[in-house]
């Protein structure tokens, strides 16, 4: 406010505030007041390191220093006599040059040396005369001092004889001396012991590496120092390096991510050793890990479920794979549902296979396994499971149906058993809990589906989709956990509901972008989530996951048959029997004759959702839960078209009886 | 024959010997004026004159390294043009 003295007033006068311009617009730096520090959330490193801290860690540790110390033993054991002549070689030489050294310290050698050799050369008696002067001088108490340590010494040997040393101890200085000796003696670049252990060559990131491979990728990235590296800068993390950068002004991580190949190229390595990531810090920062080899050559750590104590929990993340850093990366069962496509040798059913060692290795969990495919993948797995079809015939995709029949109805069941629990406050989320699960008799016991080669059911069976995208829906919160395999996941054969209700998608190798966003939703390639890179076969068993906590690369782990078996007879020793029961194998039944017989004489025809009724009505072991879209689907294959029904004054679409016989008749016609 | 080898042995080790003295101490004492740079006169009333064979210096280099000198010469000059 500006105040104007009383005379300058006037009424013609106005007084324009200006704004403030300029000025700082950061606040000001201050001080750090107690409040500050104690509300800081700065992560306080561990006191004792991870690896010490769980048994499995430990013994780990255990294990391999037990091999390693073992083995650097038994090497240099077996090849004492070697060392032993090298030793009687050089320890002569060691304590030449020993004594040679004291000596020449002794008589001031080095003192002046140069300068006493050139006028040597020089032939200049002289000036030589004046250095060595010079020279006698500065080591005139040097020859003073080499005696009284003599001297000293000779002492200190005699008291420690006097003090009562035995025999072994003057042979164990006398071995000391001669290795101290030989050590002395040696080539600088000829060791005594050989080495243990040969390390293969690595790569090392740079951050001068980085810089030009992001200034060659041409991203907007005009300048190498624009890169700006946020401590600790590029460090070893795991079997790797990573390196973490901003990316100058408003460019974006995924621009990285789009190239990787570009980027691989760049730094000149294969393209699987190369895993850009989105920093954690803000869009425009990339972590970028380098392994030290490419991931196809790493190998994989142990698997924590081929423990000879391994026991899983349905509600807890268990490890189903690993990233490229060789970190385990984790899935719970409970609440979700995977997809997994892939193309033939991309490992599809090893993955599924992962996932089934989970769910067997926590004992309360009922496993059903259907698989499509006919080759008894899971054939080991079949005393275990309360279900199990294999093959492609009628039979196996019947029960396959069956199971999701079976699904739905339970998710109908356990929906009212939920609900009196929640009334009663054991389920305060409106889900199952561990303790219900645990609890007998309760009837809500996870259940594991796995229907492998799933497009095979889909084909045969339109309405198994249909169910199961249902079960995928209903059966979360419910503890029913559905796996799906496939090799396509086009429109047809696993219909895109199906999709989209999944949580978990696993894209195995695939061929193509369109493959690749069919499992993993639309726009995943374009994001950077892309299994087109992974060779069939060669990278079998790497793919793309989405729904976890961090989307990306994982790696399914690949038990031998030896881990497999033992897996398998860890988990029918903790579980005794099989849990659950079969599924009530449903005779096939004919919806169009039964279309028929529920059509009430005198009517010409029915509404969808009458029919819909009458037919769960009627045959509920069969048509539980059936929906008025799916009979109109189902009946739509005999030709059955959705027409008016006149229901008291209102036409409502359904199926007419005229439309049913005429469909009856065409089946009998094509029947003869 | 084992006289040959230690004669060869003591050779060997003298020659050995004389080269590392040529090496950290070239110079030994004139053997003119021993050492001292200087003759005495015979009439004792005179001042002594200085040795010519060591310009004074009392110390002559030794043979051995006389002629490793000029080798050293020799070799070091010899690429140049002249």
């Amino acid at each position: 406010m500006t105040v104007i003295p009383f005379d300058e007033y006037d009424e013609e006068r106005h007084v324009i505030e200006a704004d403030q311009v300029g000025g700082p617009a950061d606040a000001p730096d201050r001080r750090a007041t107690f409040a500050d520090v104690v509300s800081r959330t700065d992560s306080r490193r561990p006191i004792v390191p991870a690896v010490l801290r769980n048994q499995e860690g430990r013994r780990a540790l255990a294990r391999w220093s037990v091999g390693y110390g073992g083995h650097t033993a038994l090497y240099h054991l077996t090849r004492t006599p070697k060392y032993a002549a090298k030793v009687a070689l050089y320890a002569p030489r060691g304590a030449a040059r020993a004594v040679g050294s004291v000596t020449w310290w002794a008589v001031g050698g080095r003192e002046n040396f140069h300068l006493r050799q050139e006028a040597a050369n020089k032939n200049d008696p002289h000036t030589w005369q004046q250095l060595d002067k010079r020279r006698e001088r500065s080591s005139a108490a040097r020859w003073w001092v080499v005696g009284a340590a003599l001297v000293a010494l000779v002492l200190l040997l005699a008291a420690v004889e006097l003090a009562g040393m035995p025999p072994v101890g003057w042979y164990c200085v006398a071995v000391a001396l001669v290795l101290v000796a030989a050590r002395h003696g040696r080539p600088v670049d000829k060791p005594i012991v050989d080495r243990t252990v040969t390390k293969a060559p690595f790569t090392k990131l740079t951050a001068e590496q980085v810089r030009a491979a992001i200034v060659a990728m041409s991203i907007g990235v005009k300048e190498p120092g624009q890169l700006t590296f946020p401590p600790p800068g590029v460090h070893a993390d795991g079997p790797g390096w990573l390196a973490r950068f901003n990316l100058p002004g408003a460019i974006v991580a995924t621009t990285v991510l789009e190239k990787r190949d570009n980027l691989a190229a760049a730094l000149r390595l294969p393209v699987d050793q190369v895993w850009p990531e989105v920093g954690p810090d803000h869009p425009g920062q990339v972590d970028l890990w380098v392994g030290r080899y490419p991931a196809s050559k790493m190998g994989q750590p142990r698997w924590a479920l081929t423990s000879p104590t391994a026991r899983t929990s349905f509600f807890e993340p268990q490890p189903f794979g690993t990233d490229a850093r060789q970190r385990p990366i984790y899935i719970t069962l409970f609440e979700s549902n995977v997809l997994i496509g892939g193309q033939p040798g991309s490992g599809k059913s090893y993955a599924a296979r992962d996932l089934a060692d989970i769910a067997l290795l926590d004992p309360t969990v009922e496993m059903k396994i259907a698989e499509f495919k006919g080759t008894g993948d899971f054939l080991d797995m079949a005393p275990l499971c309360s279900t199990y079809a294999c093959g492609v015939d009628d039979e196996a995709l019947s029960t396959g149906r069956d199971v999701l029949t079976w699904a739905l109805a339970e998710c109908e069941r356990r929906g009212q058993r939920i609900k009196r629990a929640r009334e009663r406050g054991d389920a305060p989320l409106g889900k199952v809990t561990p303790e219900l699960a645990a609890k007998p008799g309760s009837g809500l016991h996870p259940v594991f589906i796995l229907l492998d080669e799933v497009h095979e059911l889909f084909l045969a069976y339109p309405d198994a989709a249909e169910a199961a995208e249902r079960v995928a829906k209903r059966g979360r919160a419910l503890g029913i956990f559905l796996a799906l395999a496939t090799q396509i996941a086009d429109r047809d054969s696993v219909p895109p509901n199906i999709t989209r209700c999944v949580t978990v998608r696993w894209c195995l190798s695939v061929g193509g972008q369109v493959e690749n966003d069919m499992i993993l939703g639309t726009g995943a390639y374009k994001r950077g989530l892309s299994a087109t890179v992974y060779r069939p076969r060669v990278d079998a068993g790497w793919g793309v996951v989405t729904g976890i906590e961090k989307p990306g690369s994982v790696r399914s782990f690949f038990p031998s048959d030896k881990e497999n078996a033992a897996i398998i007879a860890r988990a029918a020793q903790l579980r005794g029997k099989v849990v659950g029961e079969d599924v009530e194998r449903v005779e096939a039944r004919d919806m169009l004759a039964d279309a028929r017989a529920v059509l009430q004489p005198g009517e010409s025809g029915l509404p969808w959702a009458v029919l819909a009724e009458r037919l769960a009505a009627g045959w509920p072991e069969m048509y539980a839960g059936i929906t008025p879209d799916m009979v109109r689907e189902s009946l739509a294959r005999y030709g059955v078209d959705s027409q008016d029904v006149k229901v008291g004054r209102r036409n409502i679409k359904g199926a007419r009886r005229a439309s049913l016989d005429a469909a009856q008749q065409r089946r009998e016609i094509e029947a003869e | 024959m084992r006289g040959t080898i230690t004669a060869t042995g003591i050779l060997l080790a003298v020659v050995a010997g004389y080269a590392l003295s040529c090496a950290i101490r070239p110079y030994r004492d004139c053997w003119c004026c021993d050492g001292r740079g200087h003759h005495r006169s015979k009439r004792k009333s005179k001042l002594s004159r200085p040795c010519r064979w060591c310009r004074a210096s009392g110390k002559r280099l030794r043979v051995g390294r006389r002629l490793w000198n000029r080798a050293r010469r020799l070799h070091r000059d010899a690429g140049v043009a002249r």
